[in-house]
């Protein structure tokens, strides 16, 4: 029982807000009055246009909604919203075409708060031109990568280039794009879904591809697995993936 | 319920429990994405006054949990590339503000609904039937993961350093 106490605790301990956020009270007061303000309907199935509506009453009510916390420094970047890679330090691991005349760069640099980071880019066929922003998504370490084995790790993004149907050949597909443990040994990945399946380029223990057909995967798509296999064709390591997370609407 | 005694509902909502959602989504978000969220669960709570059971916070924050997976896919739209997941991030998502890399670790071992799961009990201060209410669960599975997700993280925290972990495939699978 202690140590289940422990547990829960120690991690209490971790809470960034410990006792929760300052309210200022105009701004809440504010806020309280704009909603009042709107009218009410019956709960219903919201249409594009209602949803573009209602978007917008929200960003007028961001707008007027003052921040009343500033977190510190330390806890900014310790949740990672203020940790950018170094560029011209940034290596290019692997690359894959993934639309018509579009290529897929995945670099890794170091981050400017001593981590490290992983992101994508998108140029033309050919060489790569050195990144200057994160274009097309990524993540970065506050710290260096942790020293336990993961065997796998995935990262991934959806593109509002791809909001074409599946097969169409304009636009980025989701893209998916990850790390294998180099001792594992793996000489191919690829990724996996009911009915399909797709070979992802691999270089420098790094896999990066784009697959169109995930592009907001019904559920009937499960299960998505990325799988790294060795030169032997035995599985050494994989992930799965739950669809919701190619879904855009 | 004519539109005085929704106003006066919804204002004893928003006092009682403005404060509570805002600290949830702080606790998750930056604060101009939480500030947005707030303010969006709330104009969905004005929309649905009559659909809120008794025992609301925990339908603000069910609410609120959808509204900023929502803000980030459509963030990933609006602007064209934004990442999205990361079945096993890298460092930077480790919840922990004193830096306990032990702990953040582990934790993201967990399940992902598990984590959810145990920082609302850790962190918001919710019982379990109220963080299942949260996640859409029943109460006796929330228990149940509860303990399960302790006792992991228990065990995570309780292996060797130093002993190296590699994955295998699952015969059975």
């Amino acid at each position: 029982m202690e140590a289940r106490s422990d547990v829960l605790g120690r991690l209490g301990a971790t809470n960034p807000l410990p006792h929760g956020a300052r309210v200022d009270q105009p701004t809440a007061d504010e806020l309280c009055a704009s909603i009042l303000a709107q009218p009410r309907q019956p709960a219903r199935r919201w249409t594009s246009n209602r949803r573009l509506r209602v978007a917008a009453v929200v960003v007028a009510l961001a707008a007027i909604a003052s921040p009343t916390l500033a977190f510190s420094d330390g806890v900014r970047s310790f949740l990672g919203w203020d940790s950018l890679p170094v560029f011209e330090k940034a290596k290019l691991v692997v690359s894959a075409p993934v639309a018509e005349s579009t290529v897929a760069h995945l670099w890794e640099s170091p981050s400017r708060t001593g981590g490290e980071c992983l992101f994508v880019t998108y140029g033309m066929p050919g060489k790569a031109e050195p990144p200057t922003q994160m274009s097309g998504g990524g993540a970065c370490s506050l710290g260096p990568r942790p020293t336990s084995h993961r065997p796998m790790w995935l990262m991934g993004s959806v593109s509002g280039f791809g909001t074409a149907p599946p097969g169409a050949a304009a636009g980025v597909p989701p893209i998916v794009e990850g790390y294998v443990d180099p001792e594992l040994d793996a000489t191919r990945v690829e990724i996996r879904w009911n009915g399909g399946s797709k070979e992802l380029a691999y270089a420098n223990d790094y896999f990066l591809g784009g697959v169109r057909e995930l592009f907001d995967a019904p559920p009937r798509l499960r299960p998505i697995r990325v799988i790294a296999y060795d030169a032997q064709g035995h599985e050494v390591a994989q992930h799965e993936i739950d669809p919701a997370w190619f879904r855009v609407r | 319920m004519d539109s005085s005694a929704a106003s006066t509902r919804f204002e004893q909502l928003f006092r009682a429990y403005y404060g509570s959602v805002l600290s949830y989504a702080r606790r998750r978000a930056p604060s101009s994405v939480a500030d947005d969220a707030v303010a969006e669960t709330f104009l969905i709570a004005w929309k649905r006054l009559e659909s809120i059971p008794r025992g609301e916070l925990p339908w603000l924050l069910g609410v609120t949990r959808r509204v900023l997976a929502n803000q980030r896919r459509r963030d990933a739209t609006q602007e064209r590339v934004t990442l999205l997941w990361a079945a096993e991030p890298v460092a930077d998502e480790i919840p922990d503000s004193t830096l306990d890399h032990e702990l953040g670790l582990a934790f993201l071992e967990l399940d992902e609904r598990d984590q959810e799961l145990l920082r609302l009990v850790a962190w918001d201060g919710l019982a379990p039937a109220e963080a299942a209410r949260v996640l859409g669960w029943s109460p006796v599975r929330a228990r149940v993961r509860l303990h399960r997700a302790r006792t992991r993280l228990r065990n995570l925290l309780a292996r060797p350093v130093t002993k190296e972990k590699r994955w295998k495939p699952d015969p059975t699978s």
